[in-house]
């Protein structure tokens, strides 16, 4: 019986969030984000052809990530002086790109706020991430916000958006010793700024006294993978900066000479290439994509 | 405070290593950049004044919005690129700070513009705007500093909006001041153009092949009334053409149609990637041709017929009830996007889909010419 009711709720809860997935991304938003606190309007929505109507040229940064529909409105209570919120809602491909998008806008040192699978704020603005949506409210209207109506607005969303707390389970392969936290960043394609490499994770790490860049690129096929690395292989062989060793062998870790980095040390590992840039002695890296290695699936 | 010399000298020496070597590079098919930096001669680098500042800026500039990695930048900037444009509101003050690590140690020798929030007019938003933008550029100076987005003039002329840029300018923390606009583009211009006092020194505006000859017409008005003006989307939104990716020569072309108006100062395509960079380098100095009249041509052609504006108007006239908008919106994920997985959830999700594959011949007409029959065709071919 007690199974029954078990699965019974599971399934109420999983029709729910399904529900929320696909309804429009304007019945997301509250009618009031705070007490007191109304919606002015209806709200305004945008498809990948008109974001850039609502944020202009950084709407191209949104549709690698497999940017949907967004919906924003502005809040505000009688007698608030002009002064506003503006909550925006985007639908993305999938929990990774939401989480990637979120983490482009954050930066070094943002004080943590404690809604969706992860936010920041501060007194001008708050942004979170949960299941595949990214939310962004900021201050209208005035350069100071209240970082209170922020929280109460983020809360009230994240009601409405499918339950979700977990982060992307490909955040843990970067979870190695010395990885600096709040620095992953999931980028959808061109890792590291080279077009011949495709999607993958980059966080800030400690080495020593070094600070260091660790990288996992996730490829579709170990094909994909050696491809890719034969691609570097020939552009650093023209930068004469190696390597020596041919570049999609298994498990051979290459130790290289990068035009824009400096030292690397990375290797490959079925679909998966890890590694570590900016080393000043690329040998040092070895222990950390070693790490990085164990981290991987086993498939 | 420091002040940059303004001799271009170095970026000279460095940008004639740096052109020929990726003229060099492209001709033999190969990316290096070694090659980019040392090799020994090259074509020449163009620089243009940008309007009444003065400043000699190089007709390829850096627009660095979506720029993750500052080593792309630093990159371009050793290879000769001289102005670099961000924003405050860019990756939430992130492209500020990658901008000031990429020119760490070079900063005398790179021009750096950025902008106020749009939201901001107020005297207090805009001097905490510029502050941040200061500590993030980890400079004690900006170049230009713009507002953000005007949609029509009047912003421009917010008194408490220009004293606060006044002071910022008399206390040195920034030289110049501009506008940038999207839209409504000629009367903005003409806006600053227009303004008695002269207020500010430059704009930024979107321009390319498919641009309103108004805007042409205004870009013109405005080099003649000393505004330096420096154009963005250049690309035409960078569409792409079928199932190929937006190639070298048609962005090749796409740029040398921008300077080769001489009204306009410089442009600051987006370049995200190291192959980006190399390919527009060696552009500088390039002329704009007949071939890449028709290459322009023919890429303008292709997103007039090509690209579902997604009206929905042909829909009534398929008898099989096909949500042909939303079949193209898949093959826009795919196509345009690369996103494999959204594109073919969305043609699963697009009512009656799969029915094109069991009839004859499509009816279905597009009041934009676009060929319905073979787009659900090429649909089929990828999802089905």
């Amino acid at each position: 019986m007690t199974r029954t009711i078990a699965a019974l709720v599971a399934i109420f809860f999983a029709v729910v969030t399904a529900a929320a997935a696909e309804e429009g991304v304007e019945d997301l938003l509250p009618a009031q984000c705070a007490p007191g606190w109304s919606m002015e309007g209806k709200p305004a929505t945008y498809s990948p052809q008109t974001l850039y109507k609502y944020i202009d040229g950084e709407a191209e940064m949104y549709m690698p990530y497999g940017f949907e529909k967004a919906a924003t409105v502005r809040y505000a209570r009688k007698g608030g002086k002009g002064y506003g919120v503006v909550a925006s809602i985007f639908r993305m491909g999938s929990l990774l790109d939401a989480f990637g998008i979120y983490a482009s806008y954050r930066g070094p040192g943002v004080q943590q706020a404690p809604v969706g699978a992860e936010g920041f704020g501060d007194e001008s603005q708050l942004m979170f991430y949960q299941d595949r949506f990214f939310v962004r409210i900021e201050a209208s209207g005035a350069s100071i916000g209240d970082a209170a109506v922020f929280r109460s607005c983020a809360a009230e969303i994240s009601k409405n958006l499918p339950d979700g707390r977990e982060k992307p389970q490909e955040l843990v392969l970067l979870k190695v010793s010395g990885a600096v936290p709040l620095t992953d960043r999931y980028y959808p394609s061109s890792l590291l700024g080279y077009g011949f490499f495709g999607r993958g994770l980059t966080a800030e790490c400690r080495l020593g006294t070094e600070a260091v860049k660790i990288f996992v690129m996730l490829f579709p096929s170990p094909d994909a993978a050696v491809k890719a690395l034969d691609a570097y292989a020939r552009y650093l062989k023209t930068s004469q900066g190696g390597p020596e060793a041919a570049a999609g062998n298994e498990g051979t870790t290459l130790h290289v000479n990068d035009p824009l980095y400096k030292g690397m040390a990375l290797a490959r590992s079925g679909r998966f290439v890890v590694g570590v840039a900016g080393l000043k002695d690329t040998a040092a890296g070895d222990t950390l994509v070693a790490a990085l290695r164990e981290r991987l699936p086993k498939e | 405070m420091k002040r940059r010399a303004e001799s271009c000298s170095m970026n000279r020496r460095a940008f004639l290593k740096a052109g020929m070597a990726g003229a060099a590079a492209a001709s033999l098919g190969i990316g290096s950049l070694e090659g980019l930096l040392h090799a020994e001669s090259g074509p020449q680098p163009v620089y243009r004044t940008l309007g009444r500042t003065g400043l000699k800026v190089t007709t390829l500039s850096f627009g660095a919005m979506l720029t993750p990695e500052y080593e792309v930048i630093r990159a371009g900037l050793d290879a000769g690129i001289n102005y670099v444009d961000t924003a405050r509101r860019y990756l939430n003050g992130r492209s500020e700070s990658i901008v000031g690590r990429a020119v760490r140690g070079i900063r005398d020798k790179v021009y750096i513009a950025t902008k106020t929030k749009p939201g901001s007019n107020t005297r207090e938003a805009i001097i905490a705007d510029v502050e941040t933008s200061l500590r993030g550029l980890a400079t004690d100076y900006i170049d230009v500093i713009q507002l953000h987005n005007l949609e029509n003039p009047q912003r421009a002329f917010i008194p408490e909006v220009r004293e606060a840029y006044a002071d910022l300018r008399k206390q040195g923390k920034v030289r110049f001041l501009g506008v940038t606009t999207h839209t409504n583009q000629a009367e903005v211009i003409d806006g600053i153009i227009n303004d008695p006092e002269k207020f500010f020194d430059t704009v930024l505006v979107g321009y390319n092949a498919k641009s309103d000859p108004s805007v042409k017409q205004a870009i013109a008005r405005a080099k003649a009334a000393g505004i330096g003006v420096v154009a963005m989307k250049i690309q035409m939104g960078g569409y792409r053409k079928e199932n190929e990716p937006l190639s070298p020569e048609q962005a090749a072309a796409a740029f040398k149609w921008v300077t080769r108006d001489e009204n306009v100062a410089c442009a600051i395509p987006g370049m995200k990637t190291l192959d980006q960079v190399r390919q527009m380098l060696p552009l500088m100095s390039a002329n704009f041709t007949g071939k890449d009249r028709r290459i322009l041509k023919e890429y303008a052609q292709a997103i007039d017929g090509y690209f579902c504006r997604l009206c929905a108007q042909c829909e009534p006239t398929c008898p099989n009830g096909v949500r042909i908008s939303v079949v193209n919106r898949a093959l826009m994920y795919a196509e345009g996007y690369r996103e494999y997985a959204l594109a073919k959830a969305t043609f699963r999700g697009a009512p009656g889909a799969r029915r094109c594959s069991t009839c004859a011949g499509c009816v279905a007409r597009c009041v934009n010419g676009i060929d319905i029959g073979g787009k659900m065709r090429q649909a089929e071919r990828l999802f089905a």
